[in-house]
């Protein structure tokens, strides 16, 4: 068995996992290649944030194959390529010592070897990430002080300090003050244009434009997986969706 | 040492840091506070605060074998604690188990074996006694070099890994994602609590060692804002706690581990008054 799939950002064949005997996820095939835009949708509790876990390698499927920019997972070390902004929703302690900079700068760590040690250069970055997500103000206050909006910005810049090659979001947004929502997708879909592949999961769907993107939608199994435009003439997908797929569609004549 | 020619009472306060036994104390307490107090912060910040005294049980039976078998328990206290320390972890990976119920087995059958051992040796000697409530006053050169050279490679190794540990203590599901190996990390911080357990028995007596683990970096949470003065802080706040409850030990008569532990208590009750003062 070569380690190396084709030239992918992320595939997946066949990867099912469970808890015990009892399944989460079935069955997910797809690949998103290099610059890609993928889109995660499925209702609460559908695997999708279990389907993120499984593509970072923070959770082992119990079947399938997973390849991760090309790499076989399990034999995967570039994280330096990767970034990871997760759920904030009670991610950590309040009281956590640790400032806004401190959080982001672990960013920077994957692309260190052992003894890892963070330059001035290497705080400058850091600082010019938080401008990026124009957060530059709150840089030293403690990360428990911030509201879950800024964490998330903060969440943001971790990933943006490290140009990766593919990025994962869970819920992004979810705590972000509406008029900054636009302005943290407009950061993604930049660095999207640079070649950064995108995996998104993202629950809020008012007012995100399909555009260009792919489309995975699941519930437990692959329910479709294409562009979005084919997603949205698709009967079965109407007869699922219902309005949402219009709500969803109904953007992507207005880009 | 010369005192300083200070007329008065001042300088007789500190003639005593003359005498060989109590510099070797308070050097000993330097290196222990400053590894037991960065330590504290990571087991207090991942929830696993109550290792180091589970670990002190599993260290008595330790001490139990170990003076069956040799005139120095210390090498045999730190085998068999350091192999506990693991064993807890890999009770609550194959078995599922949380860490509180991991840590009251492993503890409860270590402070067992202890028992049963030192009764079959004859009863409790007072050897074991100083390993209870520890003497840091009469500690042996041995034993001074051992800690002083155990508690500088934990403090080197934590200082080499900062970013990683850091990184695992946020959030162990970023940390993997970064490329550190939060498995490796688990174990480690195992292992040291182990080791700093074993050479704090030293200093504040195993009934007493989770306090040098725990207050320094409860204290030093009222007050940080940021990662790594909390640790700074906790290192500083362990130290003053050994030298001060020395120098109250020796002027008061008081028992030495009792005194650090009450220096430290009152240096974390000072840290929460100011942080209610504050109002941070």
């Amino acid at each position: 068995m070569s380690i190396y799939a084709h030239d992918s950002a992320l595939e997946m064949r066949r990867v099912g996992f469970g808890y015990n005997a009892h399944p989460v996820l079935e069955d997910i095939t797809f690949t998103i290649k290099h610059g890609d835009y993928l889109w995660v949708i499925g209702p609460n509790g559908s695997g999708k944030t279990t389907l993120m876990k499984l593509a970072l390698g923070i959770i082992e499927p119990r079947e399938g194959e997973i390849f991760l920019l090309g790499r076989r997972l399990e034999s995967f070390r570039q994280w330096e390529r990767v970034a990871y902004v997760p759920q904030t929703v009670s991610r950590f302690d309040p009281f956590f010592p640790a400032s806004a900079m401190e959080v982001a700068a672990m960013g920077l760590l994957s692309e260190k070897r052992f003894p890892r040690r963070l330059s001035g250069r290497d705080r400058r970055r850091v600082g010019e990430a938080f401008e990026r997500v124009g957060i530059a103000g709150i840089m030293k206050q403690r990360i428990g002080e911030l509201s879950g909006g800024q964490v998330q910005r903060v969440y943001l810049a971790r990933a943006l300090v490290s140009t990766p090659d593919i990025l994962f979001l869970d819920e992004p947004t979810s705590a972000v003050e509406p008029g900054v929502r636009e302005e943290f997708f407009r950061v993604i879909d930049e660095l999207n244009r640079t070649g950064t592949a995108v995996f998104l999961i993202n629950h809020d769907i008012a007012g995100m434009g399909i555009k260009n993107n792919k489309i995975l939608f699941i519930n437990r199994t692959q329910l479709f997986f294409g562009d979005g435009g084919e997603f949205c003439v698709s009967p079965s997908m109407g007869d699922y969706f219902g309005s949402s797929q219009h709500i969803i569609c109904h953007q992507h004549t207005d880009d | 040492m010369h005192s300083i020619g200070f007329a008065g009472g001042f300088p007789e306060l500190f003639s005593f840091l003359e005498y060989g036994f109590i510099q070797r104390a308070i050097l000993t307490g330097v290196f222990v506070g400053v590894a037991s107090g960065v330590l504290g912060v990571f087991l207090v910040l991942r929830r696993y605060a109550l290792i180091g005294h589970g670990l002190t049980h599993v260290a008595f039976g330790g001490v139990a074998v170990g003076s069956l078998f040799s005139a120095q328990p210390f090498w045999w206290a730190l085998a068999v604690t350091v192999l506990s320390s693991v064993g807890i972890l890999k009770l609550q990976e194959r078995v599922k188990m949380h860490a509180d119920v991991a840590i009251g087995i492993v503890s409860a059958v270590g402070m067992a074996a202890g028992i049963i051992i030192a009764s079959l040796a004859g009863g409790y000697n007072v050897d074991l006694m100083s390993y209870l409530f520890g003497s840091i006053l009469s500690i042996s050169t041995d034993e001074f070099w051992v800690s002083i050279a155990v508690s500088a490679v934990v403090i080197g190794f934590i200082a080499a890994a900062y970013h990683d540990l850091f990184a695992v203590t946020f959030d162990e599901e970023s940390a993997r994602t970064m490329g550190v190996r939060v498995d490796f990390y688990n174990y480690f911080l195992a292992v040291v609590s182990a080791i700093v357990v074993v050479v704090g028995m030293r200093v504040v007596g195993l009934l007493l060692i989770s306090s040098l683990v725990i207050l320094p970096a409860v204290t030093s949470l009222q007050l940080s804002r940021t990662f790594s003065r909390c640790l700074i802080l906790s290192a500083v706040v362990a130290v003053l706690s050994v030298v001060g409850g020395i120098f109250l030990s020796y002027h008061l008569r008081l028992p030495s581990g009792g005194a650090i532990v009450a220096v430290n208590f009152l240096l974390f009750l000072l840290s929460y008054a100011y942080r209610a003062i504050s109002g941070r």
